[in-house]
């Protein structure tokens, strides 16, 4: 009886009648095609990779340079797919009680992850890669044998994410990884030399192809065994007990309302695993600028702008978009208390605006690349607080997908509190600030495009109350739009 | 108090509800029942102007619901759990509430005081977000939210499901006291008859969205309805 249960077809409906799902098809279409897109660039670096070492390292065999790289990649990959994989936990639940195998439940979980979109490198980067090799070593067999390994390692580190989820031997990982990266750095003793040595033995005799089919064998059935195991509400599925954070915060009380909302928005920030993500990523976009700034090419060019106001502006455009889905969970509370929508929206705003000025902060060590870059960070994050947070709040407003707090958001797997309008409005958000430095610059010469940037901001935090007050009513109108999308599920 | 006029609210062409006309008193306990889907939830909605109505309107001292928002000054609601917010711990949500409605630290923790039977030490001071409360929990702390500042008016969706038997009994006394000694209007909605027609002075039965009874309780009536859902 229960053959006749079809995960793939659950999956199917689940998605179609969620809220704003005709949107999220043409998102999922434009991330098949960025995949795509993806897919093409590794292809490249995948053929171009072997020449590149090659040229690099001459007189080095470059499957051998590559191996040694391995190691890094490896824990690499380790480390984010630790971050942002998770256990399709809420799958789960629901076969609780149902009359369906464990086994069979678990094993759709572990082979859904396989064909995962992580997993997409070892057919993209690494199998041109192979390829390249076999055809230029002429080597055949153990370039096969090199891909199939290297598959399987890939596969493995899959499984044991989910093995190390929730458990505590993640921290000890990452800092085996980190002090491994340090004695190689400086030459104390290389572990990944070492690996790719046995990668490289693997080149010699194909037979040692053994070793990494007992890792990946090994791996899948402890996690199975393990999902298996921790198969009850009470185990995996639940949540440990949390150290409250952020409690009294007394402090904001004399803000009258204002404080009260920004309290809560603390807390928000705080206290789920979903926001708290965004103050992750926004410490990542703060880095942004380092990969733009160092580099002579993109001097004075539009990326720069973009570096800038990723650089400062990353809480904003991702916190923005989901104001007030945020408060999605209890949206119906707020809309039948007397909250004045102005001081509702003026928290957020507030909250907005800090996280800019706080990052501007952050960013001052960007002044070693000069006076330069950070005066065009300071006037991209003065666009940020004064036009970018409110152009974030009138997207946020189009946007009536609920959000659930306390669950992880997940890359490229899960399309939730992603829609087309989130995906249109990047126009303004990205291209409006690169126009206003650019154009001026091109035509005016320097100086004129960092003014004219910051100065459509200022007009921005001059008009506050204005601009706020349409926003106000904006939100008004949007209210039952906004509470059918938050509760079409329930 | 409140008047509904020629209201109405259909989905796509099906009517889920349509009432030509109610009317109710200030300072009276209301009660509404009828089975799933007989449009209970979608009125409580409608009255806190969170559903727009196809046709029709709902007055709240003569406040237009859907034109003004100064009903908000004297009602609350206790609907279900999208009106707890998970990640507060009970008494950050207390505290949120009463800011909301103006009432002091002193007086929010007077009020709090007098629920503490109510609250069986299994709420306040746990260290626990609302979230990780049992259902039961849960829905003292909704109730007891929107008991808070004195409103004229509460509005709750099935009060008494998900409670112990205990708190049932407590949450009944709690009605019956607010409700005159405070001379607070109640709409309570429930599956459980006795427990309705125990507290509710009048009652309105919902069949498929239309009120197809209206009743002043009576000792009789528990009998009549009782008959009314068996057959």
């Amino acid at each position: 009886m229960f053959e006749s249960v079809d995960f793939r077809s659950l999956r199917k409906k689940e998605w179609k009648r969620g809220a704003q799902w005709e949107s999220k098809l043409i998102v999922r279409i434009l991330i098949i095609l960025f995949a795509i897109y993806m897919a093409i660039c590794f292809f490249f670096i995948g053929i171009g990779g072997y020449f590149i070492l090659e040229k690099k390292f001459p007189g080095q065999s470059p499957s051998g340079m590559a191996n040694n790289f391995l190691f890094y990649y490896l824990g690499a990959e380790l480390i984010l797919r630790y971050m942002i994989q998770q256990l399709p936990i809420t799958r789960i639940q629901h076969f609780m009680l149902l009359s369906i195998p464990k086994k069979r439940v678990v094993q759709n979980v572990l082979y859904r992850s396989l064909s995962s979109f992580y997993n997409s490198s070892l057919l993209f980067l690494f199998l041109p890669f192979a390829i390249v090799m076999a055809v230029k070593e002429e080597n055949y067999l153990s370039s096969a044998a090199w891909w199939l390994s290297i598959s399987l390692l890939i596969l493995s580190i899959g499984n044991i994410v989910y093995l190390l989820n929730k458990s505590r031997w993640f921290s000890p990982i990452a800092a085996g990884y980190a002090s491994v990266v340090l004695l190689d750095k400086f030459e104390i003793f290389s572990i990944p030399k070492w690996l790719g040595e046995g990668i490289n033995r693997l080149l010699e005799n194909p037979l040692w192809i053994g070793v990494p089919i007992v890792i990946f064998a090994l791996s899948y059935r402890l996690t199975k065994g393990h999902l298996i195991r921790n198969f009850y509400l009470d185990a995996a599925l639940k949540k440990k007990r949390e150290k409250m954070l952020a409690g009294e915060l007394k402090a904001f009380n004399r803000l009258g309302l204002r404080g009260v909302f920004l309290k809560n928005d603390i807390r928000l920030l705080l206290r789920n695993i979903r926001v708290r993500q965004i103050l992750f990523g926004a410490a990542g976009f703060l880095l942004y600028g380092l990969v733009f700034f160092p580099q002579e090419i993109y001097q004075e060019s539009a990326m720069e702008v973009f570096a800038a106001l990723f650089t400062t502006g990353g809480f904003v455009l991702m916190f923005s978009q989901n104001i007030p889905a945020w408060d999605s969970a209890y949206f119906k509370l707020l809309m039948t208390q007397r909250i004045p929508l102005y001081e509702y929206l003026y928290s957020k705003w507030l909250l907005l605006v800090v996280s800019v000025a706080l990052a501007s902060l952050l960013a001052i060590p960007y002044l070693y690349f000069g006076f330069r870059v950070y005066s065009l960070i300071l006037a991209a994050s003065i666009f940020n607080a004064g036009m970018g947070s409110f152009i974030g709040l009138i997207s946020g407003a189009l946007n009536h997908t609920p959000i659930q707090l306390n669950i992880k958001a997940k890359a490229f797997e899960n399309t939730q509190n992603f829609n087309l309008t989130q995906f249109l409005f990047v126009i303004p958000k990205i291209a409006i600030p690169v126009l206003l430095y650019w154009l001026p610059n091109h035509y005016l010469g320097p100086p004129w495009g960092v003014v004219t940037l910051a100065g459509s901001g200022l007009w921005g935090l001059i008009f506050q109350k204005p601009i706020l007050q349409l926003c106000v009513r904006f939100y008004q109108q949007k209210k039952y739009e906004m509470l059918e999308g938050f509760y079409k599920n329930s | 108090m409140i008047h509904l006029k020629n209201l109405s609210k259909k989905y796509q062409g099906t009517t889920v509800l349509e009432i030509p006309e109610l009317k109710i008193q200030k300072g009276s306990c209301f009660g509404l029942i009828g089975n799933n889907g007989a449009g209970k939830t979608t009125l409580f909605s409608l009255l806190l102007d969170l559903i727009q109505p196809s046709t029709g309107s709902v007055t709240n001292k003569d406040i237009h619901v859907a034109k003004s928002e100064a009903w908000k000054n004297h009602t609350t609601a206790y609907i279900d759990e999208s009106f707890l917010i998970g990640y507060l711990t009970p008494e950050e949500y207390f505290d949120f509430i009463a800011s909301l409605r103006q009432l002091s630290e002193q007086s929010l923790s007077e009020s709090l005081e007098a629920f503490q039977v109510f609250f069986n030490d299994e709420v306040l001071e746990q260290k626990k977000y609302i979230r990780d409360l049992s259902k039961g929990n849960q829905k003292k702390v909704g109730i007891i939210a929107s008991l808070l500042g004195d409103p004229e008016l509460v509005i709750l969706d099935e009060p008494f499901a998900n409670l112990d038997p205990s708190s049932q009994i407590q949450l009944k006394r709690i009605i019956q006291e607010q409700a005159q000694k405070k001379g607070k209007t109640f709409l309570i909605s429930s599956h459980d008859l006795s427990h309705v027609t125990e507290i509710c002075d009048r009652i309105v039965l919902l069949e498929k969205g239309s009120p197809i009874q209206d009743i002043q309780t009576s000792p009789s009536t528990l009998k009549e309805l009782e008959r009314y859902f068996g057959a």
